[in-house]
């Protein structure tokens, strides 16, 4: 069967290359046909990997949901594919975000057919990070997501998109290959003292005691370089900034929205997983750099001018909650985490989405640049109130319901360190108010004059405002697929 | 003093003959290409190549035949132990018939542009393959050095190859006499080496030297000392040729003067050969001194030039403007991962040096074929800046390219990351400690690397055309080189996506290096 | 009877000084001469060992060597006559079109 569990897997990996091979041919045959009909296609095939992983939902906790073959059985390489509830919700955020900053990329009008094509192999390789299981087929997709967004960035951005688009690949490299050797010490750890040479993450988790601690110890920041820069979390932010600001704001919702849960996804995943008592070690250092990510995060959005950059110090912000749950080590603390990864993922792409619309039809993102909105755009001005409120984590809305379980993970093992964030949370409410206040209702209502937003804007971005509210309202039918698939290394103190 | 009397071994027979067959033919075919240019009027020269092609799919064919052989694992030894027939011989011969193939078929469209047409371009090739294969099947010092410098002569002549060119001459003579010298080098040692052993024969050498390593008995005095002074006069001048640091500084001006095609062939070809040469000499003959007791063995020597010659390589790449400088800075950065895989001394770092250099074969004149045809266009496409909005000229060459470049900087999902993987990790799964070291040195050396490479991309996809180009017509490839580059890149792809067929490929070369090496000093190749 | 070492120091000489000569002569011609001068070296080693070990294969080499040098000289020439027409020059110095 084409769809039969195993299969489904390899199709939410596969259809959107599909796609991407589908427009090579549409362009290679005709130019015009191929502008006309790349939205289409591509939209297509990102609707149907959307429709897939839809399924998953229903299949998540299948056991026949696997694939497992020999991929290089030199080296004792699978192809090693699995969904659970820690992906399951990931892979529908990207599988989502991708049809939506489709659709709402009408700015962008050269070269349209690479550009989608571009989009299609990242949305390609981001599924394939949340669903490997075996760490080469891990590393080959982590990289590969890579490719299309440095061309994105590059292609399509703003003024400094050379210098950022630069900046962010050194970055980003350097992390990956000392994740790599990382990758490589393990393999060789197991394999010299067990006989078994493999890179499968299920053998290399259970039998994590058998690697000399010292091996495993430098491995542990092997991988923490590569998901620290991805996340990022301080002091290895400093490429994000400007990389989401140069980005073509669709690609700038999908790097916030999705591919930096890449990060977050690997630390519980196979940081957490494969180094449980190394990270709790490390507990301390780590919760510091989450809150120190907090707060240099909202400080300096409040000191922003420019609605992308803003945006990107919150997500700096935002992802520094899901950090501090995490090594928070308690049952609340990884759940709020796992639940606000997806709760940022889609607010803030609904936030970058809503400034693409204002960017289209202003060429700018300026704060100053705007004002008084909400007469001209009443429909845009709902959604953005509401994304804010749920991006600055007010109860009823997703943000709220992260961020809350986060601390309150945090709190039972390291007040201070959640009271401190709890500022945070605090100050991400000022800078986002101020920000809707002064785009939306501001005094200079004639100084800015536009249509609404188009039923093809809309489509973009409101289902992604329902979420939020749906997210908000239950909470428990997230969590609840969630809660099996946490790993017990992951929890010391347990809800009991 | 020489006995008078030797007794003669019987007569080289068909069964030897049979095992030179793809030489003999693509002895025939070169001299006839000769012949043929003669022939030829002006306007029809470029039939030698096709001719020459032609030739080579007969050696092609020819070879084939030997690939059952290498099925056995063991070596079959022919003309009394002058030559022999294993997996790495019959596996690195295909790979000099494909860079040869490819570096004829880029050529065509080139020579015509540059009114250079001639037959013997294409024979000169041809015998320098012919050098390589020679190289491949040597069992013997001797016949190791004459078709090694066989295959040298005849690039010595490539690169100077327009005659009018001030900087092709420059490049020849440099090249000329870097390469002599370093002949001369290795040949003072190869005379110590006969010294000492008495042997000119690989199999016997390595069995001799084997018993002085381990402490045999000498008349007078250590033989190892003899034997140090060798291995290092031979080891400078395989490291000369393979332009690996400090013996690197000619590359960079031979790749840059060289006619363009003649850069591709010999950054694949007569390296390969060189590689093959490096093997035969270090994992064979003089495979039991890799280690010594007191003595640093040729693997520590080794290690030290690796990490040279990839820092070096890198480093000086990330400030090149001309891309043939920078690719032959590339290409000693590569030689230099290549030798990681010699010094690890494992079966994954064999496997990686093969499947290494048969990827790099693709990807190497896959870049340069699209820098030819640049050229073509009225672009001297030597500047980075002339790849400058490659794009949105011609879009086909710069995802092409792009995809080789990739592939060069090991991206995963291209075969560049497999060969680098297998060589890096060889160094780790070795689990001495000073290797890992080393590997982290690589892996810095490759983020290095990912920045020139970078740089490509950048040009091609990021920035806007150059004002200044000559003719702006969309970049067209002739149909048989866009086939050609286009299955190389759906190569380059697919063995990143499922390396394994090239990867037991691989394994062959690793097989016929550790199996049979390991027990060279039992196997007498008479 | 002459013993092996002093043909062996003789060919060591000899070989120092061409390698010597390679890197202090500016004259192409000087240069190639010298490189002879190396190969030479190398061959006076073989023909001592040989003698010296009653094994032929040195003689064989040697006799190779010499053949591969006259076509080394072939080319070297042919090098050195299409730089000399270019550049009226043979002088190593200066040939610096490509940087080093």
């Amino acid at each position: 069967m084409l769809l039969d569990a195993g299969s489904l897997l390899v199709w939410l990996v596969a259809l959107p290359l599909v796609g991407a091979l589908a427009l090579v041919v549409l362009t290679a045959t005709s130019m015009e046909l191929g502008r006309r009909y790349a939205l289409t296609t591509a939209l297509a095939a990102a609707l149907l990997t959307f429709g897939l992983s839809l399924r998953l939902i229903a299949r998540h906790a299948d056991p026949a949901l696997v694939v497992n073959a020999p991929w290089i059985p030199t080296l004792g390489v699978n192809w090693h594919l699995a969904a659970d509830g820690l992906s399951l919700w990931l892979i529908l955020l990207t599988t989502l975000l991708t049809p939506l900053a489709m659709l709402a990329s009408a700015a962008i009008v050269t070269r349209r057919p690479a550009y989608f094509l571009l989009l299609l192999l990242f949305e390609s390789g981001l599924v394939g990070v949340f669903l490997a299981r075996d760490l080469v087929t891990f590393y080959v997709f982590w990289e590969v997501v890579l490719i299309p967004a440095y061309f994105l960035i590059g292609m399509w951005g703003g003024e400094n998109r050379r210098a950022a688009v630069t900046k962010f690949f050194l970055y980003t490299v350097a992390g990956s290959l000392l994740m790599l050797a990382a990758i490589i010490g393990l393999y060789v750890g197991h394999g010299a003292a067990t006989g078994r040479y493999t890179f499968d993450v299920e053998t290399l988790v259970a039998a994590r005691n058998v690697i000399p601690a010292e091996t495993r110890q430098w491995c542990f920041w092997g991988f923490a370089a590569a998901f620290f820069v991805k996340i990022p979390l301080f002091p290895l932010h400093t490429w994000q900034a400007d990389t989401y600001a140069e980005a073509p704001t669709p690609v700038a919702a999908l790097l916030s929205g999705a591919m930096s849960k890449m990060g977050t996804y690997a630390l519980v995943r196979f940081g957490v997983g494969l180094f449980p008592d190394i990270a709790r070690e490390w507990a301390t250092l780590m919760l510091t750099l989450a809150v120190v990510s907090i707060l240099h995060g909202a400080l300096a959005a409040l000191a922003q001018t420019d609605l992308k950059r803003l945006l990107a110090y919150s997500s700096l912000s935002h992802l520094g909650f899901v950090t501090l749950g995490v090594f928070s080590f308690t049952t609340y603390g990884v759940e709020g985490a796992m639940f606000h990864m997806a709760a940022h993922g889609v607010t803030t792409a609904a936030l970058f989405l809503l400034v693409a619309m204002l960017e289209a039809r202003r060429k700018t993102t300026a704060l100053a640049d705007f004002g008084g909105l909400a007469g001209a755009m009443p429909r845009f001005a709902f959604l953005m109130v509401v994304a804010s409120l749920a991006s600055a984590g007010v109860p009823l809305t997703n943000g709220f319901i992260g961020e809350f379980l986060t601390l309150l993970g945090a709190f039972t093992v390291a007040p201070g360190f959640a009271v401190a964030a709890a500022g945070g949370m605090i100050l991400s409410a000022v800078y986002l108010l101020t920000a809707a206040r002064r785009t939306l209702f501001g005094c200079s209502a004639s100084l800015f004059e536009a249509p609404d937003m188009d039923w093809r804007e809309t489509l973009a971005v409101a289902p992604l405002v329902a979420l939020m509210l749906v997210m908000g309202v239950a909470p428990q039918l997230f969590l609840r697929p969630t809660r099996p698939a946490v790993p017990p290394e992951a929890v010391a103190v347990s809800r009991s | 003093m020489l006995p008078l009397l030797v007794e003669l071994p019987p007569l080289p027979t068909l069964r030897d003959t049979a095992f030179i067959m793809p030489e003999i033919i693509l002895t025939l075919f070169a001299g006839a290409a000769l012949v043929l240019d003669v022939a030829l009027p002006r306007s029809k020269k470029h039939l030698t190549a096709y001719f020459s092609l032609i030739g080579l799919a007969f050696v092609a064919i020819a070879l084939a035949q030997q690939v059952a052989m290498t099925a056995s694992l063991l070596p079959i030894s022919a003309f009394y132990g002058m030559l022999f027939i294993d997996g790495l011989s019959v596996v690195f011969r295909f790979v000099f018939i494909v860079a040869a193939a490819f570096s004829i078929l880029y050529s065509i469209k080139y020579l015509e542009f540059e009114r250079e047409q001639r037959g013997e371009y294409y024979a000169l090739i041809l015998f320098s393959t012919l050098g390589m294969m020679f190289v491949a099947t040597s069992g013997d010092l001797i016949a190791l050095f004459v078709s090694f410098e066989l295959m040298s002569l005849s690039v010595y002549v490539l690169v100077g190859y327009f005659k009018r060119d001030k900087r092709s001459n420059e490049a020849a003579m440099k090249y000329f006499l870097t390469g002599i010298f370093s002949s001369a080098l290795m040949l003072y040692g190869l005379s110590l080496v006969y010294g000492v052993t008495g042997h000119t024969n690989l199999g016997l050498i390595s069995e001799t030297i084997a018993g002085y390593v381990q402490g045999g008995t000498a008349e007078s005095g250590d033989p190892r000392l003899l034997l140090m002074v060798a291995l290092v006069l031979v080891a400078a001048g395989l490291l000369f040729k393979i332009a690996a640091v400090p013996f690197h500084m000619w590359a960079p001006d031979a790749y840059e003067g060289a006619p363009t095609t003649v850069t591709a062939f010999m950054s694949v070809g007569p390296k390969a050969g060189a590689y093959v040469l490096l093997a035969r000499m270090l994992l064979f003959a003089l495979a039991p001194m890799r280690e010594m007791e007191n003595l640093p063995g040729w693997a520590a020597l080794l290690a030290v030039v690796a990490v040279l010659t990839m820092t070096v390589g890198n480093l000086a790449a990330v400030t090149q403007d001309n891309v043939k400088r920078l690719l032959a800075y590339s290409s000693i950065a590569h030689a230099g991962y290549i030798l990681l895989g010699i010094v690890s001394g494992t079966d994954m770092g064999y496997q990686g040096v093969a499947f290494h250099i048969m990827t790099y074969t693709l990807m190497n004149t896959g870049v340069f074929a699209i820098i030819i045809a640049l050229h073509r266009q009225g672009v001297i496409g030597e500047n980075l800046n002339d790849l400058n909005g490659l794009f949105s000229r011609a879009p086909s060459a710069a995802v092409l390219m792009l995809i080789f470049i990739l592939g060069l900087a090991g991206i995963p999902s291209t075969a560049g990351f497999v060969g680098k993987f297998f060589l890096f990790g060889s160094l780790i799964q070795s689990g001495k400690p000073w290797l890992t070291y080393i590997a982290i040195i690589a892996v810095l050396n490759a983020v290095v690397a990912f920045y020139y490479y970078a740089r490509f991309a950048r040009a091609m996809f990021l920035n806007a055309p150059s004002e200044n180009i000559a003719d702006a017509s969309p970049l067209l490839l002739a149909p048989s080189v866009r086939i050609t580059l286009t299955l190389s890149a759906i190569a380059v792809l697919f063995f990143g996506i499922y390396p394994q067929p090239l990867i037991n490929v691989a394994d062959i070369v690793a097989q016929s290096i550790t199996t049979v090496y390991a027990q060279s000093s039992g196997i007498a190749l008479r | 009877m002459v013993p092996l070492s002093w043909y062996l120091i003789l060919s060591a000489a000899l070989f120092a000084i061409g390698a010597v000569g390679v890197f202090v002569k500016n004259n192409i011609i000087s240069t190639l001469l010298c490189l002879e001068l190396m190969l030479n070296a190398a061959n006076l080693a073989f023909v001592a060992f040989s003698i010296f070990q009653g094994t032929i294969e040195g003689q064989l080499f040697v006799i190779l060597v010499m053949a591969v040098a006259a076509a080394e000289a072939g080319v070297g020439l042919a090098i050195v006559i299409a730089l000399f027409r270019n550049r009226e020059t043979l002088d190593v110095d200066e040939s610096s079109l490509l940087k080093l």
